[in-house]
């Protein structure tokens, strides 16, 4: 790699497209891997452990060329999130052999159920090779009750943490990951800033990129900031400027969403969902390490789930205007039970600026742009009619 | 489907016929009292009522109103006026149809006169999407939202027996990290209330309460045991909704423990005498999931061939879900115990598969209908134990999900097919 070498951006895509990879390259030189479902646990104590923390896409289970995982007994996936599905179906295949330990989060009420049909699954005993889990339960309130509770929770995960690395936490590694892991999100924001001066970088490289740092260990994913921030030279970079959009909406863990409005047309500048800018937050450097953790996950930008409206649209009306938005674009999946009650809230926020709204309702997993290109205008719903019809 | 109307069913117990008309004439003077200034509360059904009560603000239960909504063929119109103010209608329909009637605007066209204009919403953040519904209703109507936060049991290793465990020694069986946060949630919840009414809560009252709730969850837990065991049942699953959850939501009441108190009573008097609505019954069935409020005769039509509905989870939980013994505990810690696992007994893998199998060898069930359920593990332990299951996707108060015929055909199939050998099992004793 080169500073401002494409090379480097074609690694950062792969890291993100392939994290089975790069879970094999840690696990072959005798590292640990844990996988996360969601955005809530903190990385920084599997990296104290010395540990390689991968935040799992649920269309990104396998190794490249294997199939993803099938479906689970439909009666069972039914009752769950499309994604979370998949991750049921890995796991019931022994597919998530990549991994020493999953944690899944609190991100959704939909993780929640996944892991109590986990547990149950293994206490019947339909599991097979699959890795240990833990549930980290993060209550969002701001009561001193709630602080308590997650205090306890993050004591209890650090234990199972431990046990899972056969290593004791300390305090300096704790800090020193913390410190880590700020310099990243620093790194990022301030990419995130020139794109938004000069959207040389597309929004979904940038997803790519803010992706491959819930990814790869965080000394690479040093280097390879820095050698973004040199000068990448935006060769892919659109001739014309297109329309400023912002995404909201359900997290998008895949870059079609992103890549079919680019190829639209459209310049995607930022993001309040926690797959890019949305899951940025810095951390305080506390003399309890365990406090600033606590207090970086709660400044988390509000996500769609599990949030009130006003929290999560003042938010998202703000992220707009910074990026400078012409366009504000709520991509929600059918299974989000959040999202679409924000919409006339956002609507009504947004009315008074120069930034317009959309909503495009899709399916997770099935990269159809038709409903994003209906919402943005690309083709009308009539088109679509006579595309859809049958032939003959 | 198309809108229908519903099959009414006329109530057969002398109790349900009073629990009904007290029901009306305390919903008019409650309204009354909310219009005339008075604080007002709206609850979901797994909020601290008995908190309330001992503050005497008076409150309307959702899920309660979503289904006096569904019963009066309401339920269409209220999901269209959420659609057109731009709100998701295909989820959360139990707890949005009293936002829907409020975009409506028609009180008068409303059941009953319609819901008084809370000042107080609280709701159990159980859904994704529970914050963001209730906070949309309270700026609509100008009330106060107090949110209560859920905890997960994150064990790996949890006993399922929790009926038995739960009404003496909740303290244990429930982690104390899950009591401790409830428990100081609902002291902050009294504190905002008594700010925010003037009103002030009664530790002594609020110890009559909890003994009242346990008294009338015994009431119940005999009417229970008394249908589980008599074959003809004395009375049937439609009639017990009514007669079971308009007490319910009026728990912690004198009014209210009488109530299944006098439930259990015409039960008893009716198994002893052999009196039973159904005396032809051959077949018994029971309903897992949410009930079809608004066509309540829907139960009764599977009885011509002698097919029964017996059991449905109202009274089921009535029985086992609510008992919290205090004895030298807080009780303020007891009524934690009460709400802390609620929902986890009827949906959380595990729990819930345990308790209906439980349930169904009780009531010498022949047949399991389900609906809108995640019903996975349920489905698959009482298959296990010889009992066949009929999945019905659909949501009870949304009718552009489900018909009378559709679900009666399938039902009618199901029988035919799967449970008449059971029932022939069952009689026969082997």
């Amino acid at each position: 790699m080169r500073p401002g070498d494409s090379e480097t951006l074609d690694f950062v895509r792969s890291a993100y497209a392939n994290p089975v990879q790069v879970a094999d390259s840690w696990r072959t030189a005798g590292g640990k891997v844990i996988g996360i479902l969601g955005h809530d646990a903190p990385r920084e104590l599997v990296v104290a452990l010395e540990m390689l923390p991968i935040r799992i896409a649920p269309l990104r289970l396998t190794r490249t060329g294997e199939p993803p995982p099938a479906a689970a007994p439909k009666s069972l996936t039914d009752e769950l999130s499309p994604d979370t599905g998949l991750v049921l179906a890995a796991m019931l295949e022994g597919r998530l052999d990549w991994m020493d330990g999953l944690v899944i989060c609190r991100d959704s009420e939909t993780h929640s159920k996944l892991f109590a049909v986990l547990r149950e699954l293994a206490r019947i005993g339909a599991m097979r090779d699959s890795p240990p889990i833990v549930f980290y339960d993060r209550i969002l309130s701001e009561s001193n009750a709630a602080a308590r509770y997650n205090r306890l929770r993050i004591n209890e995960l650090a234990n199972t943490l431990s046990s899972w690395a056969g290593r004791e936490l300390t305090r300096d590694g704790i800090a020193e990951a913390v410190s880590e892991a700020n310099s990243t999100v620093n790194a990022l924001r301030e990419l995130a800033a020139a794109r938004r001066a000069v959207p040389s970088l597309r929004g979904s490289d940038m997803l790519s990129i803010s992706g491959a740092a819930l990814t790869l260990p965080g000394h690479i994913m040093t280097e390879v900031l820095a050698y973004l921030a040199t000068g990448y030279d935006g060769h892919q970079a659109p001739s014309t400027p297109g329309t400023r959009v912002f995404i909201t909406g359900s997290p998008q863990d895949d870059p079609w969403t992103y890549q079919a409005l680019e190829s639209a047309g459209f310049d995607i500048v930022g993001e309040d969902h926690d797959w890019g800018e949305g899951g940025w937050s810095l951390i305080t450097e506390t003399p309890d390490p365990m406090d600033g953790i606590l207090d970086g996950h709660r400044t988390t930008q509000p996500r769609a789930a599990r949030t009130g409206v006003k929290e999560r649209c003042y938010n998202t009306a703000r992220m707009a205007a910074e990026a400078r938005a012409d366009l504000v674009i709520q991509i929600f999946f059918y299974h989000d039970q959040a999202s679409g009650w924000e919409f006339p809230f956002l609507r009504q926020l947004l009315a008074s600026t120069e930034i317009h709204l959309v909503q495009a309702r899709v399916q997770y997993g099935h990269p159809d742009p038709t409903p994003l290109l209906q919402a943005v205008g690309v083709i009308s719903s009539q088109e679509t009619a006579i595309e859809g019809k049958p032939h003959g | 489907m198309a809108e229908a109307t519903g099959e009414r069913r006329h109530n057969e117990l002398a109790c349900t016929r009073e629990i009904t008309a007290y029901q009306r004439a305390w919903f008019a003077e409650m309204s009354e009292r909310a219009r005339a200034g008075e604080p007002f509360a709206v609850l979901s059904a797994d909020s601290p009522h008995e908190i309330y009560r001992a503050m005497d603000i008076p409150y309307v239960v959702v899920q309660w109103w979503s289904s006096l909504i569904a019963a009066k063929q309401k339920a269409p119109e209220y999901l269209r006026r959420l659609a057109e103010a731009g709100y998701p209608n295909d989820s959360e329909q139990y707890n949005s149809l009293p936002l829907g009637e409020l975009l409506d605007n028609n009180p008068s066209d409303a059941p009953w006169g319609g819901l008084p204009r809370p000042t107080i919403l609280q709701c159990s953040l159980s859904t994704d999407g529970m914050r963001k519904m209730f906070e949309i209703w309270a700026d609509r109507t100008g009330a106060t939202f107090f949110p209560l936060d859920r905890s997960v049991d994150t064990r790996l290793d949890l006993p399922a027996n929790w009926w038995e465990e739960l009404p003496r020694n909740w303290n244990t069986f429930l982690p104390s990290a899950r009591l401790d946060l409830l428990t100081d949630e609902l002291r902050d919840l009294i504190a905002m209330l008594e700010k925010t009414t003037g009103r002030s809560f009664s530790e002594e009252k609020f110890a009559e309460i909890m003994d009242l709730a346990n008294e009338h969850a015994e009431a119940n837990r005999s009417a229970r045991d008394l249908i589980a065991a008599t074959v003809p049942a004395p009375t049937t699953a439609a009639e017990t909704m009514a007669a079971t959850m308009i007490p319910q939501w009026h728990r912690g009441s004198t009014w209210a423990r009488d109530a299944a108190r006098s439930f259990a009573a015409e039960i008893k008097e009716r198994a002893e005498a052999g009196i039973s609505t159904h005396p032809n019954e051959r077949i018994r069935l029971m309903w897992l999931g949410r009930g079809l409020w608004s066509s309540l005769g829907f139960y009764e039509q599977f009885a011509e061939r002698g097919a029964v509905f017996v059991w449905s989870m109202y009274l089921g939980l009535a029985a086992d879900g609510y008992i919290r013994y205090v004895g030298d505990s807080d009780p303020l810690r007891a009524l934690a115990a009460r709400f802390v696992p609620m929902g986890e007994e009827l949906r959380m893998p595990g729990w819930s598969s345990a308790w209906h199998l439980k349930e169904a060898l009780l009531h010498q069930i022949d047949g399991v209908i389900s609906l809108g359920e995640d019903d996975y593990f349920s489905t698959q332990l009482l298959k296990k134990n010889g009992i066949p299951v009929l999945s019905i996707q659909a949501d009870n108060v949304d009718r552009r999900t489900w018909s009378e015929d559709w679900i009666g055909s399938q039902i009618d199939k199901f029988i035919d097919q799967q449970v008449n050998s059971t029932t022939a099992r069952r009689i026969s004793g082997k």
